[in-house]
Protein backbone atom coordinates (compact mmCIF):
# COMPACT_ATOMS: atom_id res chain seq x y z
CA UNK A 1 0.00 0.00 0.00
CA UNK A 2 1.70 3.52 -0.65
CA UNK A 3 0.26 5.77 2.25
CA UNK A 4 1.66 8.15 2.67
CA UNK A 5 0.59 9.92 5.94
CA UNK A 6 1.51 12.91 7.15
CA UNK A 7 0.93 13.63 11.21
CA UNK A 8 -2.12 15.66 10.18
CA UNK A 9 -3.35 12.69 8.53
CA UNK A 10 -2.41 10.18 11.44
CA UNK A 11 -3.74 12.73 14.26
CA UNK A 12 -7.12 12.93 12.42
CA UNK A 13 -7.22 9.10 11.66
CA UNK A 14 -6.49 8.56 15.52
CA UNK A 15 -8.84 11.01 16.71
CA UNK A 16 -11.88 9.22 14.50
CA UNK A 17 -10.17 5.53 16.33
CA UNK A 18 -10.60 4.69 12.34
CA UNK A 19 -7.18 1.35 12.57
CA UNK A 20 -6.08 0.10 9.30
CA UNK A 21 -8.59 -2.66 9.89
CA UNK A 22 -10.98 -0.20 9.48
CA UNK A 23 -9.79 1.24 6.41
CA UNK A 24 -9.42 -2.30 5.28
CA UNK A 25 -13.15 -2.67 6.07
CA UNK A 26 -14.17 0.19 4.30
CA UNK A 27 -12.62 -0.80 0.92
CA UNK A 28 -13.69 -4.74 1.54
CA UNK A 29 -17.30 -2.96 1.11
CA UNK A 30 -16.28 -0.89 -1.54
CA UNK A 31 -15.28 -3.70 -3.53
CA UNK A 32 -19.30 -4.19 -3.42
CA UNK A 33 -20.24 -0.83 -3.61
CA UNK A 34 -17.68 0.75 -6.21
CA UNK A 35 -19.65 -1.06 -9.30
CA UNK A 36 -23.02 0.47 -8.23
CA UNK A 37 -21.96 3.56 -7.40
CA UNK A 38 -23.95 4.90 -10.82
CA UNK A 39 -27.02 3.50 -8.88
CA UNK A 40 -26.30 5.54 -5.72
CA UNK A 41 -26.23 8.97 -7.76
CA UNK A 42 -29.68 7.63 -9.01
CA UNK A 43 -30.76 6.89 -5.58
CA UNK A 44 -29.20 9.90 -4.34
CA UNK A 45 -30.62 12.62 -6.71
CA UNK A 46 -34.29 10.81 -6.70
CA UNK A 47 -34.52 11.77 -2.91
CA UNK A 48 -32.79 15.68 -3.41
CA UNK A 49 -34.84 16.82 -6.54
CA UNK A 50 -38.18 16.27 -3.22
CA UNK A 51 -35.62 18.98 -1.72
CA UNK A 52 -36.50 22.83 -1.73
CA UNK A 53 -32.64 23.27 -2.38
CA UNK A 54 -32.71 21.17 -5.76
CA UNK A 55 -34.29 24.03 -7.91
CA UNK A 56 -32.39 26.25 -6.50
CA UNK A 57 -28.78 24.93 -7.39
CA UNK A 58 -29.35 22.33 -9.85
CA UNK A 59 -31.66 23.77 -12.21
CA UNK A 60 -28.94 23.87 -14.96
CA UNK A 61 -28.50 20.29 -16.54
CA UNK A 62 -24.85 21.10 -17.15
CA UNK A 63 -24.29 21.97 -13.16
CA UNK A 64 -26.16 18.63 -12.04
CA UNK A 65 -24.28 16.50 -14.55
CA UNK A 66 -21.15 17.93 -12.74
CA UNK A 67 -22.36 17.41 -9.49
CA UNK A 68 -22.98 14.01 -10.42
CA UNK A 69 -19.64 13.45 -11.78
CA UNK A 70 -17.84 14.94 -9.20
CA UNK A 71 -19.87 12.90 -6.70
CA UNK A 72 -19.39 9.64 -8.12
CA UNK A 73 -15.44 10.40 -7.74
CA UNK A 74 -15.91 11.81 -4.26
CA UNK A 75 -17.36 8.19 -2.95
CA UNK A 76 -15.18 6.20 -5.52
CA UNK A 77 -11.90 7.80 -3.59
CA UNK A 78 -13.81 7.21 -0.19
CA UNK A 79 -14.15 3.60 -1.04
CA UNK A 80 -10.72 3.32 -2.18
CA UNK A 81 -9.65 4.47 1.44
CA UNK A 82 -6.45 6.00 0.49
CA UNK A 83 -6.52 8.53 3.23
CA UNK A 84 -3.31 10.29 2.80
CA UNK A 85 -2.62 14.86 2.15
CA UNK A 86 -4.57 14.64 -0.77
CA UNK A 87 -7.54 12.96 0.34
CA UNK A 88 -8.41 15.59 2.95
CA UNK A 89 -7.31 18.06 0.64
CA UNK A 90 -10.26 17.02 -1.27
CA UNK A 91 -12.55 17.27 1.09
CA UNK A 92 -11.35 20.87 1.85
CA UNK A 93 -12.38 21.51 -1.69
CA UNK A 94 -15.69 19.81 -1.19
CA UNK A 95 -16.10 21.91 1.60
CA UNK A 96 -15.67 25.20 0.27
CA UNK A 97 -17.65 24.84 -2.95
CA UNK A 98 -20.20 24.11 -0.16
CA UNK A 99 -19.52 27.04 1.62
CA UNK A 100 -19.22 29.60 -1.87
CA UNK A 101 -22.52 28.28 -3.49
CA UNK A 102 -23.94 28.62 -0.24
CA UNK A 103 -25.51 24.83 0.48
CA UNK A 104 -26.99 24.86 4.12
CA UNK A 105 -25.52 22.53 6.71
CA UNK A 106 -28.78 20.99 7.42
CA UNK A 107 -28.74 19.91 3.73
CA UNK A 108 -25.24 18.63 3.65
CA UNK A 109 -26.12 16.99 6.81
CA UNK A 110 -28.96 14.86 5.46
CA UNK A 111 -27.40 14.45 2.59
CA UNK A 112 -24.49 12.39 4.37
CA UNK A 113 -27.19 10.41 5.91
CA UNK A 114 -28.80 9.63 2.68
CA UNK A 115 -25.88 8.21 1.32
CA UNK A 116 -25.28 6.27 4.34
CA UNK A 117 -28.61 4.65 4.07
CA UNK A 118 -28.32 3.88 0.30
CA UNK A 119 -24.51 2.48 0.87
CA UNK A 120 -25.71 0.37 3.77
CA UNK A 121 -29.20 -0.85 2.85
CA UNK A 122 -30.35 -0.07 -0.63
CA UNK A 123 -26.94 -1.47 -2.42
CA UNK A 124 -25.96 -3.85 0.04
CA UNK A 125 -26.13 -7.50 -1.43
CA UNK A 126 -25.98 -9.37 1.49
CA UNK A 127 -22.80 -11.25 0.25
CA UNK A 128 -21.06 -10.42 3.61
CA UNK A 129 -21.50 -12.40 7.19
CA UNK A 130 -23.53 -10.28 9.45
CA UNK A 131 -20.15 -9.98 11.79
CA UNK A 132 -18.01 -8.47 8.69
CA UNK A 133 -21.30 -6.65 7.21
CA UNK A 134 -21.56 -4.58 11.09
CA UNK A 135 -18.12 -4.00 11.64
CA UNK A 136 -18.15 -2.51 7.80
CA UNK A 137 -20.75 -0.22 8.64
CA UNK A 138 -19.11 0.78 11.26
CA UNK A 139 -16.08 1.18 9.65
CA UNK A 140 -17.77 3.56 7.10
CA UNK A 141 -19.96 5.54 9.53
CA UNK A 142 -16.53 6.55 11.08
CA UNK A 143 -14.73 7.37 7.65
CA UNK A 144 -17.73 9.28 7.16
CA UNK A 145 -17.73 11.34 10.08
CA UNK A 146 -13.72 12.50 9.62
CA UNK A 147 -15.25 13.70 6.03
CA UNK A 148 -18.32 15.55 7.24
CA UNK A 149 -15.75 17.05 10.32
CA UNK A 150 -13.39 18.39 7.55
CA UNK A 151 -16.02 19.56 5.09
CA UNK A 152 -18.12 21.49 8.22
CA UNK A 153 -14.66 22.82 9.36
CA UNK A 154 -13.82 24.17 6.06
CA UNK A 155 -17.43 25.30 5.72
CA UNK A 156 -17.22 27.12 9.00
CA UNK A 157 -13.75 28.84 8.54
CA UNK A 158 -14.74 30.28 4.68
CA UNK A 159 -18.04 31.58 6.22
CA UNK A 160 -16.77 33.00 9.14
CA UNK A 161 -13.79 35.17 6.75
CA UNK A 162 -16.66 35.89 4.92
CA UNK A 163 -18.27 37.74 7.66
CA UNK A 164 -15.40 39.03 9.06
CA UNK A 165 -14.78 40.64 5.80
CA UNK A 166 -17.84 41.56 5.64
CA UNK A 167 -17.87 43.82 8.82
CA UNK A 168 -14.53 45.31 7.71
CA UNK A 169 -15.98 46.65 4.92
CA UNK A 170 -19.03 47.64 6.90
CA UNK A 171 -16.58 49.33 9.41
CA UNK A 172 -14.87 51.30 6.94
CA UNK A 173 -18.12 52.58 5.62
CA UNK A 174 -19.71 53.27 9.06
CA UNK A 175 -17.18 56.54 9.66
CA UNK A 176 -18.53 58.74 6.94
CA UNK A 177 -16.55 61.92 8.00
CA UNK A 178 -17.48 64.50 5.41
CA UNK A 179 -16.03 68.48 5.36
CA UNK A 180 -19.12 70.57 5.18
CA UNK A 181 -17.69 73.72 5.50
CA UNK A 182 -14.68 76.00 5.82
CA UNK A 183 -13.69 74.29 9.36
CA UNK A 184 -16.54 72.11 9.77
CA UNK A 185 -16.86 68.84 9.92
CA UNK A 186 -19.80 66.49 10.06
CA UNK A 187 -20.31 62.82 10.85
CA UNK A 188 -23.71 61.25 11.01
CA UNK A 189 -23.71 57.89 12.77
CA UNK A 190 -26.10 55.66 12.21
CA UNK A 191 -26.56 52.15 13.46
CA UNK A 192 -24.78 50.27 16.57
CA UNK A 193 -22.05 51.30 18.63
CA UNK A 194 -19.44 49.10 20.01
CA UNK A 195 -16.46 50.05 21.27
CA UNK A 196 -14.99 48.39 17.80
CA UNK A 197 -16.80 51.16 16.37
CA UNK A 198 -16.18 54.04 18.72
CA UNK A 199 -12.62 53.96 18.15
CA UNK A 200 -12.62 53.48 14.53
CA UNK A 201 -15.33 56.71 14.89
CA UNK A 202 -12.78 58.28 17.00
CA UNK A 203 -9.44 57.46 14.85
CA UNK A 204 -11.28 58.73 11.82
CA UNK A 205 -12.37 62.21 13.43
CA UNK A 206 -8.80 62.89 14.88
CA UNK A 207 -6.99 61.95 11.56
CA UNK A 208 -10.00 64.32 9.47
CA UNK A 209 -9.35 66.90 12.13
CA UNK A 210 -5.87 66.48 11.41
CA UNK A 211 -6.10 66.80 7.68
CA UNK A 212 -8.53 70.11 7.75
CA UNK A 213 -7.48 71.84 10.37
CA UNK A 214 -11.45 71.96 11.26
CA UNK A 215 -12.83 74.15 14.34
CA UNK A 216 -15.97 72.38 15.22
CA UNK A 217 -17.25 68.74 14.28
CA UNK A 218 -20.66 68.13 14.56
CA UNK A 219 -21.63 64.34 15.15
CA UNK A 220 -25.17 63.71 14.77
CA UNK A 221 -26.50 60.46 16.23
CA UNK A 222 -30.19 60.76 15.37
CA UNK A 223 -29.70 57.29 13.03
CA UNK A 224 -28.20 55.69 16.46
CA UNK A 225 -30.81 52.71 17.27
CA UNK A 226 -29.91 52.61 21.35
CA UNK A 227 -27.91 54.93 23.57
CA UNK A 228 -26.95 53.04 26.79
CA UNK A 229 -24.31 54.21 29.59
CA UNK A 230 -21.71 52.00 27.39
CA UNK A 231 -22.39 54.14 24.20
CA UNK A 232 -22.76 57.65 25.76
CA UNK A 233 -19.09 57.18 27.48
CA UNK A 234 -18.34 56.36 24.22
CA UNK A 235 -19.37 59.45 22.97
CA UNK A 236 -18.20 61.61 25.62
CA UNK A 237 -14.28 60.38 25.04
CA UNK A 238 -14.79 60.93 21.31
CA UNK A 239 -15.97 64.50 22.46
CA UNK A 240 -12.67 64.79 25.05
CA UNK A 241 -10.83 63.62 22.37
CA UNK A 242 -11.58 66.26 19.34
CA UNK A 243 -11.73 68.80 22.28
CA UNK A 244 -7.62 67.95 22.65
CA UNK A 245 -7.04 68.36 19.15
CA UNK A 246 -8.41 71.41 19.55
CA UNK A 247 -11.33 71.18 18.25
CA UNK A 248 -15.36 71.34 19.32
CA UNK A 249 -17.44 68.49 19.08
CA UNK A 250 -21.26 69.05 18.88
CA UNK A 251 -23.50 66.39 19.36
CA UNK A 252 -26.70 66.75 17.60
CA UNK A 253 -29.91 64.46 16.71
CA UNK A 254 -30.22 64.17 20.97
CA UNK A 255 -33.91 62.72 20.15
CA UNK A 256 -36.36 62.89 23.20
CA UNK A 257 -35.71 59.26 24.14
CA UNK A 258 -32.23 59.73 24.07
CA UNK A 259 -32.58 62.51 26.06
CA UNK A 260 -34.64 60.78 28.43
CA UNK A 261 -32.46 57.34 28.65
CA UNK A 262 -29.58 59.76 29.19
CA UNK A 263 -30.60 61.59 32.29
CA UNK A 264 -32.24 58.13 33.82
CA UNK A 265 -29.06 56.47 33.88
CA UNK A 266 -27.50 59.31 35.19
CA UNK A 267 -25.23 59.75 32.83
CA UNK A 268 -23.14 62.92 33.49
CA UNK A 269 -22.16 64.47 29.98
CA UNK A 270 -20.27 67.40 31.47
CA UNK A 271 -19.23 69.74 29.10
CA UNK A 272 -20.67 68.28 26.12
CA UNK A 273 -22.25 70.30 23.61
CA UNK A 274 -26.16 68.98 22.69
CA UNK A 275 -28.83 69.88 20.59
CA UNK A 276 -31.89 68.39 19.17
CA UNK A 277 -31.39 68.68 15.49
CA UNK A 278 -29.06 69.18 12.96
CA UNK A 279 -29.95 72.63 12.06
CA UNK A 280 -29.41 74.27 15.55
CA UNK A 281 -26.10 72.21 15.70
CA UNK A 282 -25.11 73.41 12.22
CA UNK A 283 -25.72 77.50 12.93
CA UNK A 284 -23.97 76.68 16.61
CA UNK A 285 -20.81 75.52 14.35
CA UNK A 286 -21.47 79.14 12.13
CA UNK A 287 -21.81 81.27 14.83
CA UNK A 288 -17.90 79.77 16.48
CA UNK A 289 -16.45 80.09 12.86
CA UNK A 290 -17.69 82.81 11.85
CA UNK A 291 -19.78 82.40 9.21
CA UNK A 292 -22.72 84.33 8.62
CA UNK A 293 -25.57 83.38 6.35
CA UNK A 294 -27.57 85.81 3.95
CA UNK A 295 -29.99 85.77 1.67
CA UNK A 296 -29.54 87.49 -1.59
CA UNK B 1 19.14 69.22 43.24
CA UNK B 2 21.31 70.21 40.88
CA UNK B 3 18.89 70.14 37.51
CA UNK B 4 19.91 69.65 33.56
CA UNK B 5 18.20 72.22 31.41
CA UNK B 6 15.78 70.71 29.97
CA UNK B 7 16.94 72.54 26.45
CA UNK B 8 13.20 73.31 25.29
CA UNK B 9 12.87 76.53 23.48
CA UNK B 10 10.97 79.02 25.20
CA UNK B 11 9.83 82.76 23.81
CA UNK B 12 7.50 85.05 24.72
CA UNK B 13 5.34 86.04 21.66
CA UNK B 14 2.40 88.49 21.88
CA UNK B 15 2.56 88.28 25.64
CA UNK B 16 2.04 84.35 25.53
CA UNK B 17 4.93 82.27 26.43
CA UNK B 18 5.42 79.68 23.88
CA UNK B 19 7.19 76.52 24.50
CA UNK B 20 8.13 74.05 21.97
CA UNK B 21 8.80 70.16 22.54
CA UNK B 22 11.18 68.77 19.83
CA UNK B 23 11.82 65.69 21.41
CA UNK B 24 9.93 63.21 23.26
CA UNK B 25 9.53 63.72 27.19
CA UNK B 26 11.35 61.80 29.90
CA UNK B 27 11.23 62.60 33.53
CA UNK B 28 14.20 64.41 33.93
CA UNK B 29 13.37 66.42 31.08
CA UNK B 30 9.70 67.21 32.32
CA UNK B 31 11.15 67.79 35.92
CA UNK B 32 13.67 70.58 34.81
CA UNK B 33 11.31 71.94 31.92
CA UNK B 34 8.31 72.50 34.77
CA UNK B 35 11.43 74.59 36.97
CA UNK B 36 11.84 76.62 33.88
CA UNK B 37 8.46 77.38 32.72
CA UNK B 38 7.42 78.28 35.90
CA UNK B 39 10.50 80.11 36.46
CA UNK B 40 9.96 81.64 32.81
CA UNK B 41 6.69 82.61 33.85
CA UNK B 42 7.03 84.67 37.04
CA UNK B 43 9.92 86.70 35.02
CA UNK B 44 7.65 87.55 31.95
CA UNK B 45 4.22 87.68 33.74
CA UNK B 46 2.90 85.78 30.55
CA UNK B 47 -0.98 85.80 30.29
CA UNK B 48 -0.95 82.47 28.47
CA UNK B 49 1.69 79.24 27.67
CA UNK B 50 1.24 77.17 24.59
CA UNK B 51 3.33 73.85 24.68
CA UNK B 52 3.87 72.87 21.12
CA UNK B 53 3.31 69.49 21.37
CA UNK B 54 3.21 69.29 16.85
CA UNK B 55 6.90 67.67 16.96
CA UNK B 56 6.14 64.88 19.81
CA UNK B 57 5.44 61.62 18.89
CA UNK B 58 5.10 59.65 21.28
CA UNK B 59 3.00 61.08 24.97
CA UNK B 60 2.57 58.32 27.30
CA UNK B 61 0.11 59.06 30.11
CA UNK B 62 2.92 59.51 32.94
CA UNK B 63 4.12 62.79 30.51
CA UNK B 64 0.66 63.64 29.84
CA UNK B 65 0.05 63.87 33.19
CA UNK B 66 3.03 65.51 34.18
CA UNK B 67 2.26 68.12 31.97
CA UNK B 68 -1.07 68.55 33.22
CA UNK B 69 -0.15 69.20 36.62
CA UNK B 70 2.13 71.92 34.98
CA UNK B 71 -0.50 73.55 33.31
CA UNK B 72 -2.67 72.98 36.82
CA UNK B 73 0.63 75.01 38.56
CA UNK B 74 0.33 77.74 36.07
CA UNK B 75 -3.21 78.33 36.38
CA UNK B 76 -2.23 78.95 39.74
CA UNK B 77 0.21 81.57 38.94
CA UNK B 78 -3.08 83.09 36.72
CA UNK B 79 -1.76 81.84 33.24
CA UNK B 80 -4.19 79.89 30.63
CA UNK B 81 -1.54 76.84 29.26
CA UNK B 82 -3.23 76.01 25.81
CA UNK B 83 -1.91 72.31 24.10
CA UNK B 84 -1.13 72.84 20.48
CA UNK B 85 -0.87 70.40 17.20
CA UNK B 86 -1.06 67.09 19.14
CA UNK B 87 -1.21 64.55 16.62
CA UNK B 88 -3.92 62.14 16.01
CA UNK B 89 -2.08 59.37 16.81
CA UNK B 90 -1.18 60.69 20.42
CA UNK B 91 -5.19 62.17 21.38
CA UNK B 92 -6.08 58.49 20.58
CA UNK B 93 -3.75 56.90 22.58
CA UNK B 94 -4.41 59.53 25.43
CA UNK B 95 -8.20 58.95 25.47
CA UNK B 96 -7.43 54.99 24.68
CA UNK B 97 -5.19 55.41 28.16
CA UNK B 98 -8.37 57.04 30.16
CA UNK B 99 -6.53 59.57 30.89
CA UNK B 100 -8.64 62.29 32.73
CA UNK B 101 -8.42 65.36 29.94
CA UNK B 102 -11.07 68.09 32.17
CA UNK B 103 -9.73 70.97 32.13
CA UNK B 104 -7.20 70.68 29.44
CA UNK B 105 -7.38 73.06 26.37
CA UNK B 106 -6.02 72.73 23.29
CA UNK B 107 -5.39 73.92 19.47
CA UNK B 108 -4.40 72.65 16.38
CA UNK B 109 -2.29 75.98 15.34
CA UNK B 110 -0.11 78.38 17.25
CA UNK B 111 -2.89 80.73 15.40
CA UNK B 112 -5.82 79.36 17.10
CA UNK B 113 -4.38 79.06 20.54
CA UNK B 114 -3.24 82.79 20.56
CA UNK B 115 -6.93 83.37 19.82
CA UNK B 116 -8.04 80.86 22.85
CA UNK B 117 -5.70 82.55 25.19
CA UNK B 118 -7.10 85.92 24.00
CA UNK B 119 -10.84 84.64 24.73
CA UNK B 120 -9.86 83.25 27.91
CA UNK B 121 -8.20 86.74 28.97
CA UNK B 122 -11.35 88.78 27.75
CA UNK B 123 -13.91 86.73 29.75
CA UNK B 124 -11.61 86.60 33.01
CA UNK B 125 -10.39 90.06 32.63
CA UNK B 126 -6.62 90.88 33.35
CA UNK B 127 -5.71 87.44 35.33
CA UNK B 128 -2.01 88.54 36.27
CA UNK B 129 -1.72 91.81 37.93
CA UNK B 130 1.99 92.40 37.21
CA UNK B 131 1.52 92.62 33.47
Amino acid sequence: MTNVTSTEVQQLLADYEISNSDIEKVRMYGKILIPKLPDYVKHFYEWLETQPEFVEHFSDPKALARAQSLQLSYWKAFFEANIDDEFIEHRRTVGEVHARIGLSLPVYFASVNKSLIIFSERLYDKSLSPQDYLACIQAITRLIHLDTAIVVETYSRLTNQKISEQSQALMEMSTPVTAIWKGILMLPIVGIIDSKRAQDIMNAMLSKIGETRSKVIIMDISGVAVVDTAVANHLIKITKATKLMGCECTISGVSPAIAQTIVGLGINVGEVQTTATLRDALEMAFSKTGVVLRRE
Amino acid sequence: MNIEPSKVAMNLVNGCLVATLQFDLNRHILDSFREEILQKLQETGARGLLLDCSALTLMDSEDFEGLKRMTEMAALMGTTTVFVGLSAGIVSSLVELDVDLDGIHAALTLEDAFDRVKEFASSKGPVNPKS
